[in-house]
C-alpha cells in the first residue's frame, strides 16, 4: 500500500527530490562509465594473455549470492538506499546482523527503529547549505553540503512518499539559530516516532521483495576487492552458523553500518574524552568503518558525537536516556557548577563535559552529577518509559527496568541519596570514581549559592533564565552519576557529495558508497534532534541511486 | 573487644578503593630499626626507593598495600644476620574517625627470612600501654601472615591518638612450621646457625629487642604506631518550605527544618535557631523525625518576614558541643595525643555488645543511648548551619490565574513551572495543578510571564497586571527530546 503509495507519486514527477538528485546522478554515472572503460580494458588485456578463465587477484573463486547492490547494514540509510537502488532497477542484498522480527517480538532495532522519528528539514537549500557549513565548522566539504542542504528541503516529501505522514516542519528550532543559515533549521516529527518511521521503511522494503533480499543475523566481515582494478565487488560475510560467504555486488557496495558506540577501543582513540557512553543500537560495533579503511578509505569527523550528559551503569546493558524534570543542576566531579545548566540537553552539551585539567591530569567533569530534590525525583526518568526492545510503542526507552524503582535503584547505587546536601556529597564520595574529591561543604556551597540565585531571580555564575531557577530544597536529594554521551558518534568514511567513500588522496574508491551514521556530514555540531534521520534519509536516496547506476563489472 | 566481622571487613575494603589519599596516609609499616634496636641496616635497605632516599616512612598506596618486600629478596639480605626481622604493615581504610565509632584496620607480617609465623599474635595497645585487642596471625599468603580484617572502636573524645602494634611470638615449643613457603624457607640456608635441614620450628621469635631461641635462631620486631585522629560527629542540616517568590511585608511564614548526625545518632531534643547575623529570631527544638527522612530530625519553625522589601540572608544553626572539634582541638596547634579518660571509653565501648548497638552499624537506626544530650553518652557533635534565603516584596494586590495546556490536544499539563519576573524584582513562582491551574498573588505592574515543563517547549509572554484577576491561557507544545 505504502509503497503504492510511493510508485504512484514517482509516475505523477511530482516528487522534486529527483531534480536534487539529478546533477549528483549525472556525474555519479560518468564516473561510473569511466570505471566500466577502465575494467573493460583490462578484462580483454587480461583475455588475450590468457586462454583460461582468469581470476583477478583479490578475488573469490566462487560466490554464494550476488546481486547488482550489496548494502550491509539495514537500518534507516540502508534500507532506503535499498529502496530507492530497487526502483531504479538494481537487484539489492541487505546485509544484517540483528534477526528479523517474529509475529510477536521485534528483534531486528537499529538505531533509526528506536530513535525520536524527527527529521531534521531546511527551509532553504542554500541556507540549509550554509548551516552545515558552518555546523561543521568548515570540515564538510561545500559541494557536500549542498547536497545536503538540497536534499533536506524535500524530506518530508520523500517520507510521505514512503507512505509515512510527516507534517509540516516546525521552523527555526536548530541548536543555533545565530549561525549563518541556522534559522532555517525546521523539525518534523512524524506520529509514532522512529518504530512507525522504520515500520513504513520496512514495509516499502517487504514490497520490493522481488528485488530486495535481506539476509537477517549476517554480519558484513570484509570488502572484496578486485586488486587489479581496485573495484570493490562484494562482501565477506558471516552467517549466523559462522561460515563465511562470499557476497558478489556487481554494481557496489554501501556501508551503511551506523557508527562505533559500542566499540571501545574506537572511542578511547577517536573521541575526546573517555569513557562515554551511548544508548544507540548495541549493534554499532564500527565494522563498517574497519572494512572501508582496510581498502584504503579515509576518515573524516571522528570526533564528532551527537551527545549531552547519561547516565551509565556497568549492570546495565546501555546507557540510558534521562528526561530531567526542574528543579536540577549539574555539579562536577567537586561538587562545582560549571557550566550553563539549561543546554545539557542540546545534542552538543557533551563538550561541557570534557573539559580536561591538564594541572590535575583529568577530566574535572566527567563524570558529573545531576543534583535534584525531591520535588523532582518522580519525572527523573522520562515518563513514556518501558524496557527496551518492549512493545513498539515504547522503544524511546532503553534503559534498565529498575532506573524508574527509585528504592531500588538507591540501593544499588545508581541513585545517591541523602537527606541534606552535605550527606548527599557523603554518598557521592562513596563512589569509586568520585574518590573523595566532593566534600560535603563544596556541595552545600554550591546548592546554597544557587538556591540565591533562584531567589534572586538571576544567576550570577551562568545566567540561567530565571524560569528555570527553581531551588533545591526539599529532602532528599539526590544524584544521579553522569557521562558524556547521548545518542551516536559521527565519525567513519569519508564521502563525498555522491556518497563515495574516498580514499586519503580525497579519491573516490571505485564502487564503494556509505551514508547514515558510519561516517555522517556533521563534522563538530548538531543541528538539533532529528539530523542523524536527515543524514540517512538525503544519503541514503543519493547513494541508492548512484549504486543503480554504476555499470556492472561483469 | 574486637569485631572480626566479614562483612565490615569487606566495607573497609570498598573504603580503601575509594579512598586513595587518606587510605596511602593511613597505611604505615614498621619504622627502621637503629643500630641500637640490635638491627643491621643492610636488612632494611632494599625493599623500598621511598626509603632508600630518605623520604621518611615507607607509604604504600592502595594498588600496592599487603606487598611485602620478596621474601626471597629479603631472605638474601639477611644471610649472615645472626637474628631474623618480622616486618609489621598496617592497613588502615584511614586516618581520621568520628567519636566512637569503628576504626578498621588489618595487620601483616612477615618475617624476611621466610619463617613460618603461625601461632603468633599482634597486640593493640592503647598508649598507656594497655592491651585493646590481641589477634592471631592466622592467614598466610606466599609467607605474608595477616590478622585479618578487625575493626576497634575508637576513643568517645576528639584528639589525635597512637595505638602501638606489637608482634607477639608463638610459645615457645609450638611447631610454626606450618605453611612456610618451600621456596623461601631458611631450609637449605644456614643463615643463623640452624641446621639446613631444620626450619625455624621452635624458634622464640619474641619481638624487639630480639630473642635468641633455643634452636639459636632469633626474630625481632620493631613496633609500629597507629595513629589516627578522631573528630566530633559532622551534622548537617536542610531547609526548606521557604517561599519561593517575595513574601509580603510583615507576613508569617513557616520553615522546615530537618537535622541529622553523618554517624545516624539521635538528635532529638536539640536546639535549632534561626539568625540573622547573630541575632537569634526564633528557636526550635528537633523532634523525633518522620519515617519518610530517616536519621533526620525535624522542627517547623514560625518566622515573620521584615517590613522592609528586599533579599535577606539568614541562617538556620544546630549547635556543637562543647566538646566540638574545634573546642578540643583549639586553634594553637597543640594537641593532645590523647585525651584523660578516653581510654576507658575506648574499653568499654569496644565490648562485642556495644559494638552491635553502634550507630555505624544501621545509619538510620540510632538507638537510645546515643542521641542527644544526656544520651548519646558524650559523643560530640560539631556544629552545622544552613543558609535562610528570601525575598520580601511589597503586598499583592491582584492574581493572575494561569492556565497550561498542551497545544493540540488542550490537555492540561500538571506540575508546569509558572514564573512571573518584573523588569526589576524578584520572581513569583507557582507550579500548576491537576487541571493546568497556577494562580499567583502578585502587585500590579508588568511581568514576563514564562511557563516551563519537561518535554514541552517553553513559552514566554509579556504581560500587564492590573487590580482585576486575569486568566491568561498558555499552551505548550510537546516536544520531548527524543534523540
Amino acid at each position: 500500500m505504502e509503497g503504492k503509495h510511493r510508485e504512484e507519486m514517482r509516475e505523477e514527477g511530482g516528487i522534486s527530490r529527483r531534480s536534487f538528485l539529478g546533477s549528483a546522478l549525472a556525474v555519479a554515472a560518468g564516473t561510473a562509465a569511466l570505471g566500466l572503460s577502465a575494467c573493460a580494458d583490462g578484462a580483454a588485456a587480461a583475455d588475450k594473455d590468457s586462454t583460461a578463465p582468469h581470476t583477478p587477484v583479490g578475488m573469490p573463486q566462487s560466490w554464494d549470492a550476488e546481486a547488482d547492490v550489496v548494502i550491509v547494514g539495514y537500518g534507516g540509510a540502508g534500507g532506503i538506499a535499498a529502496v530507492i537502488a530497487a526502483d531504479d532497477g538494481a537487484s539489492v542484498i541487505l546485509v544484517e546482523k540483528y534477526p528479523d522480527d517474529t509475529a510477536t517480538e521485534i528483534r531486528h532495532v537499529p538505531s533509526s527503529r528506536f530513535c525520536g522519528g524527527i527529521c531534521v528539514c531546511a527551509r532553504d537549500a542554500k541556507e540549509g547549505s550554509e548551516a552545515l557549513y558552518e555546523l561543521s565548522f568548515g570540515t564538510t566539504p561545500r559541494a557536500v553540503c549542498d547536497v545536503w542542504g538540497e536534499g533536506a528541503t524535500h524530506n518530508v516529501e520523500f517520507w510521505n512518499s514512503l507512505g509515512a505522514e510527516y507534517p509540516e516542519p516546525t521552523w527555526d528550532v536548530g541548536e543555533y539559530p545565530e549561525l549563518p543559515g541556522g534559522h532555517t533549521i525546521g523539525t518534523s516529527r512524524v506520529e509514532g516516532g522512529g518504530p512507525r518511521m522504520f515500520q513504513v521503511l520496512r514495509q516499502n522494503v517487504i514490497d520490493r521483495a522481488d528485488k530486495i533480499q535481506v539476509m537477517y543475523e549476517t554480519a558484513g566481515k570484509r570488502l572484496i576487492q578486485n586488486e587489479e582494478t581496485k573495484e570493490i565487488v562484494g562482501v565477506v560475510a558471516t552467517a549466523k552458523d559462522g561460515k563465511e560467504l562470499n557476497i558478489k555486488a556487481k554494481k557496489a557496495v554501501a556501508l551503511c553500518t551506523g557508527g562505533f558506540e559500542w566499540n571501545e577501543e574506537m572511542k578511547q582513540n577517536f573521541l575526546r574524552g573517555y569513557p562515554s557512553w551511548f544508548y544507540t543500537n548495541p549493534n554499532n560495533t564500527g565494522e563498517g568503518i574497519l572494512m572501508g579503511q582496510a581498502v584504503g578509505g579515509a576518515l573524516w569527523h571522528m570526533n564528532a558525537i551527537s551527545a549531552r550528559a547519561i547516565p551509565y551503569h556497568p549492570d546495565w546493558p546501555k546507557g540510558t536516556q534521562i528526561g530531567l524534570q526542574l528543579p536540577n543542576l549539574f555539579v562536577n566531579r567537586y561538587g562545582k557548577r560549571w557550566f550553563y545548566e539549561r543546554e545539557w540537553p542540546s545534542h552538543n552539551a557533551w563538550v561541557e563535559f570534557v573539559n580536561f585539567n591538564s594541572r590535575t591530569a583529568e577530566y574535572e567533569s566527567s563524570p558529573a552529577w545531576v543534583i535534584y530534590d525531591d520535588t523532582a525525583r518522580k519525572p527523573l526518568i522520562s515518563p513514556q518509559s518501558k524496557g527496551f526492545l518492549g512493545d513498539t510503542k515504547d522503544l524511546q526507552y532503553w534503559g534498565p527496568e529498575d532506573m524508574r524503582d527509585i528504592e531500588a535503584a538507591v540501593s544499588k547505587g545508581w541513585i545517591r541519596r541523602g537527606n541534606t546536601p552535605e550527606e548527599l556529597a557523603a554518598e557521592i564520595v562513596k563512589d569509586k570514581e568520585n574518590a573523595g574529591r566532593m566534600t560535603p561543604e563544596a556541595l552545600a556551597d554550591t546548592i546554597a549559592r544557587f538556591n540565591e540565585f533562584c531567589a534572586k531571580g538571576v544567576d550570577e555564575d551562568f545566567d540561567r533564565e530565571a524560569d528555570s531557577l527553581i531551588p533545591l530544597a526539599t529532602p532528599p536529594f539526590y544524584a544521579v552519576k553522569v557521562y558524556p554521551g547521548g545518542p551516536n558518534t559521527q565519525g567513519g568514511l569519508k564521502k563525498n557529495e555522491k556518497g563515495q567513500v574516498m580514499n586519503p588522496f580525497d579519491e573516490p574508491i571505485k564502487r564503494l558508497y556509505c551514508a547514515g551514521e558510519n561516517g555522517s556530514v556533521y563534522g563538530f555540531l548538531y543541528p538539533t534532534g532529528g539530523g542523524n534521520v536527515c543524514e540517512m534519509t538525503i544519503f541514503g536516496q543519493v547513494i541508492g541511486h548512484a549504486m543503480a547506476a554504476e555499470t556492472a563489472w561483469e | 573487644m574486637i569485631e572480626r566481622a566479614g562483612e565490615r571487613a569487606a566495607l573497609h575494603g570498598a573504603s580503601l578503593e575509594v579512598q586513595g589519599t587518606p587510605a596511602r596516609d593511613a597505611v604505615t609499616e614498621g619504622h627502621r630499626p637503629t643500630a641500637g634496636e640490635g638491627s643491621q641496616e643492610s636488612r632494611w635497605a632494599a625493599p623500598r626507593s621511598t626509603d632508600r632516599e630518605g623520604q621518611g616512612a615507607p607509604v604504600l598506596d592502595a594498588g600496592t598495600q599487603g606487598q611485602m618486600p620478596p621474601i626471597a629478596d629479603a631472605a638474601r639480605e639477611g644471610l649472615g644476620a645472626p637474628a631474623h626481622e618480622v616486618v609489621l604493615t598496617l592497613q588502615a581504610e584511614k586516618s581520621e574517625y568520628p567519636v566512637g565509632s569503628f576504626a578498621g584496620f588489618m595487620v601483616l607480617a612477615r618475617c624476611l627470612s621466610g619463617c613460618s609465623l603461625a601461632g603468633s599474635n599482634i597486640a593493640v595497645l592503647a598508649e598507656e600501654g594497655a592491651l585493646l585487642a590481641e589477634l592471631p596471625l592466622a592467614a598466610n599468603e606466599e609467607g605474608v601472615w595477616s590478622s585479618g580484617p578487625f575493626a576497634l572502636r575508637v576513643p568517645s573524645t576528639p584528639g589525635e591518638w597512637r595505638w602501638p602494634i606489637e608482634y607477639r611470638p608463638a610459645p615457645v615449643g609450638l611447631d610454626t612450621s606450618e605453611g612456610s613457603p618451600s621456596d623461601v624457607s631458611p631450609a637449605g640456608t644456614d643463615v643463623s646457625g640452624v641446621p639446613s635441614d631444620v626450619s625455624p620450628a621452635g624458634a622464640d621469635v619474641s619481638g624487639a629487642p630480639s630473642d635468641v631461641s633455643p634452636a639459636g635462631v632469633s626474630h625481632h620486631c620493631a613496633p609500629l604506631d597507629f595513629c589516627f585522629t578522631t573528630v566530633a560527629h559532622r551534622t548537617s542540616l536542610a531547609v526548606w518550605g521557604v517561599p519561593p517568590f517575595p513574601i509580603s511585608s510583615g507576613e508569617a511564614f513557616t520553615i522546615e527544618v530537618g537535622a541529622q548526625c553523618a554517624e545516624g545518632c539521635c538528635l532529638q531534643g536539640r536546639t535549632i535557631n534561626v539568625l540573622n547575623g547573630e541575632e537569634v529570631l526564633a528557636s526550635a527544638v528537633l523532634d523525633g523525625g518522620t519515617e519518610s527522612l530517616p536519621g533526620m530530625y525535624r522542627a517547623s519553625i514560625a518566622l515573620a518576614a521584615p517590613d522592609i522589601p528586599g533579599f535577606y540572608d539568614w541562617s538556620c544553626r544546630l549547635h556543637g558541643d562543647p566538646t566540638d572539634a574545634a573546642a578540643v582541638l583549639g586553634a594553637s596547634g597543640t594537641q593532645p595525643l590523647a585525651v584523660p579518660g578516653a581510654l576507658s571509653d575506648t574499653l568499654s565501648a569496644a565490648s562485642p555488645d556495644a559494638a552491635a548497638q553502634h550507630p555505624m552499624e544501621s545509619q538510620h537506626d540510632a538507638p537510645e543511648g546515643l542521641g542527644g544530650p544526656g544520651q548519646d553518652g558524650g559523643l560530640a557533635h560539631r556544629a552545622a548551619h544552613a543558609r535562610l534565603v528570601f525575598t520580601v516584596g511589597v503586598h499583592p494586590d491582584s492574581e493572575v490565574v494561569v492556565r497550561v495546556m498542551e497545544e493540540r490536544s488542550a490537555m492540561p499539563i500538571e506540575g508546569a513551572f509558572i514564573t512571573l519576573m518584573a523588569a526589576s524584582g524578584f520572581p513569583y513562582r507557582a507550579r500548576t495543578d491537576s487541571g493546568g491551574l497556577a494562580r499567583l498573588p502578585v502587585p500590579s505592574g508588568s511581568f514576563r510571564l514564562s511557563a516551563a515543563q519537561t518535554d514541552y517547549d517553553k513559552r514566554q509572554m509579556d504581560i500587564v497586571v492590573n487590580q482585576e484577576q486575569a486568566e491568561i491561557e498558555m499552551r505548550l507544545v510537546y516536544n520531548p527530546d527524543l534523540g
